[in-house]
């Protein structure tokens, strides 16, 4: 177990060296959400306090998926990804590895996010440590989605789009904008089958105290879940992905 | 032009591979091979492109599924030991592929770490390569900064950090100016004088000849000759080469191929370069064939094969 979290240390500290600075995850990553993020906020009032965690989260959910994604699809265009399976280590370690990348880098995204929304809106979360702990759950359950997203889609110069086309309909169906009791049925249930619904959840109820339709605990524990599942179909998609 | 036998080779395998065979969808990239690389020596396995050359390599170092066969490496199987063979061995694929934006160190010590080198140690490690490759000033240059020939020693060096027993090369000097390809062989060549055992996979028959203590010829996923440069030119030594110019003339390929004894022909820069079987009965031929064309012999000489030569005839064996 040792060994499997510092591979994947090591490998996190390298794309964050390699990929932070690349025009992707800066444009998707940073700009794209805090200028979304700030656009929404800026309309002042209730609504604004209600949509912030849903903005915190759909930041979380471009800035680490695009991190993720920045460096699986540039190495795998290059060959480099090749390198990573030349070293004596577990597949797991690899999809964890490139996980924790875009975790820190998601994870400092979010706090920028966070800072905006403080100096728009004051509004501190109603429960700190909750808060905390879904902002870490979100980072980590969207950069592994982003890692097995970026390592499903065949061909690496389309990846942006698959991404963007998966991610997209996220802010609309998972609760960010329109609560999701207030969606039409067959789009409300749609909403359960994606990842964004359960962290701006679990954000929306430590930040606010409310949530839409589900639970805390079961966002949580479904998180959890989500997170392994991404992970170890991952590491099985890299062990397939030798010829 | 092949190299003496290198001392510190020893009679044991640190690499048996035995039928060796990959099939992607119904068609046979490598067919059954087996070979034996000896503790010390440097390996070649040469051929023409698509011969199965890469496809070895990399199933040799875990890249490629083994279809069927076995491969052991300093005593581990590669199938059921995978992780315990993979630090044994250094891997240099055909192209140069570390990391782009991090500096020659940070690929080395990177490296390192994923090798499980303790710390102080890839320190030194990494110093001590830079040093060997001629990377000092180069430390801290990032890797898509340097030329083709940096990057290539580099990624020799990267894949040294861990002290491998044995190194897999695929192609060294694909791609270089001669001057890169030299000092990649003279790299090759040190490294082996101080024990690395090398394995490399090269198209360039020169290469192959000048390198390698041992050749394995591979052509269209099989293994057609096995042995060192000397005893491959041997296997075709009943053949000699006869180049022949003529005035005022140079006759057609194919109306010489009608004398006996000529295996084969080409025109080479005005003259003709015939491969024979029996020399004394082409000699007499070819003075014959002057004399009833009426053409003056303006040059004659032979010599043995080259090997150039010996590769061709390998593989026109097998229908290349």
């Amino acid at each position: 177990m040792r060994d499997v979290l510092e591979h994947a240390y090591y490998i996190a500290k390298k794309d964050l060296k390699e990929y932070y600075m690349k025009p992707g995850t800066i444009s998707w990553g940073i700009l794209f959400p805090i200028t979304f993020a700030t656009a929404f906020l800026l309309r002042r009032g209730e609504y604004s306090v209600w949509a912030a965690p849903g903005l915190i989260a759909m930041t979380i959910l471009f800035s680490a998926t695009s991190m993720a994604g920045a460096s699986i699809v540039f190495e795998r265009r290059i060959g480099s990804f090749e390198r990573l399976l030349l070293f004596p280590t577990r597949y797991v370690s690899i999809a964890l590895g490139k996980s924790f990348g875009g975790f820190l880098f998601g994870l400092i995204t979010s706090l920028s996010t966070l800072l905006v929304v403080y100096a728009l809106l004051h509004a501190f979360p109603l429960n700190p440590a909750l808060f905390t702990l879904s902002l870490l759950l979100a980072v980590i359950q969207s950069s592994s989605f982003g890692v097995l997203l970026a390592f499903a889609i065949k061909d690496p110069s389309q990846t942006m789009t698959v991404f963007n086309i998966v991610r997209f309909p996220m802010i609309f169906l998972s609760g960010v904008i329109i609560p999701i009791n207030q969606l039409p049925a067959p789009l409300g249930a749609l909403s359960y089958a994606l990842p964004l619904t359960y962290s701006t959840e679990l954000i929306r109820y430590s930040y606010t105290g409310e949530y839409s339709v589900i639970p805390p605990a079961i966002a949580l524990a479904a998180m959890i879940a989500q997170t392994l599942v991404f992970l170890t179909i991952t590491s099985i998609l890299i062990k397939k992905s030798i010829p | 032009m092949s190299r003496a036998a290198n001392p510190s080779v020893t009679g044991d395998c640190i690499c048996r591979v035995e039928g060796l065979t990959k099939d992607y969808d119904g068609f046979r990239a490598v067919d059954n091979i087996s070979f034996c690389v000896r503790r010390g020596e440097i390996f070649g396995f040469l051929g023409p492109n698509g011969a199965g050359k890469t496809t070895t390599i990399r199933m040799l170092c875990g890249l490629t599924k083994i279809t069927k066969g076995k491969v052991i490496i300093d005593g581990h199987d590669l199938r059921k030991e995978g992780r315990i063979v993979k630090k044994l061995v250094g891997v240099v694929p055909d192209i140069s592929n570390l990391y782009a934006e991090l500096s020659c160190w940070d690929n080395l010590i990177f490296c390192g770490e994923m090798y499980g080198v303790p710390r102080e140690e890839r320190v030194r490690r990494a110093e001590e390569l830079l040093k060997f490759f001629g990377l000092q000033r180069f430390r801290d240059t990032k890797f898509k900064n340097l030329s083709k020939g940096l990057k290539r020693r580099l990624t020799i060096a990267a894949a040294l950090m861990h002290s491998p027993k044995i190194l897999f090369l695929d192609e060294p000097s694909i791609g270089l100016d001669v001057l890169g390809k030299r000092k990649i062989w003279r790299i090759i060549n040190e490294l082996n004088k101080q024990g690395v055992t090398i394995f490399l996979t090269t198209h360039n028959i020169y290469e192959a000849f000048r390198l390698c203590h041992r050749i394995a010829v591979i052509n269209r996923g099989k293994i057609i000759a096995v042995g060192t440069p000397n005893e491959l030119r041997r296997m075709v030594a009943a053949q000699e080469i006869v180049e022949v110019s003529f005035s005022p003339f140079t006759p057609s390929v194919e109306d010489v191929l009608s004398i006996e004894g000529v295996v084969s022909a080409k025109v080479v820069d005005n003259a003709l370069r015939l491969v024979v079987d029996d020399v004394i009965t082409a000699l007499d031929g070819i003075i014959d064939y002057a004399r009833r064309k009426g053409l003056s012999i303006n040059m004659l000489s032979l010599r043995g094969a080259d090997a150039e030569e010996v590769f061709l005839s390998l593989l026109g064996g097998r229908n290349a």
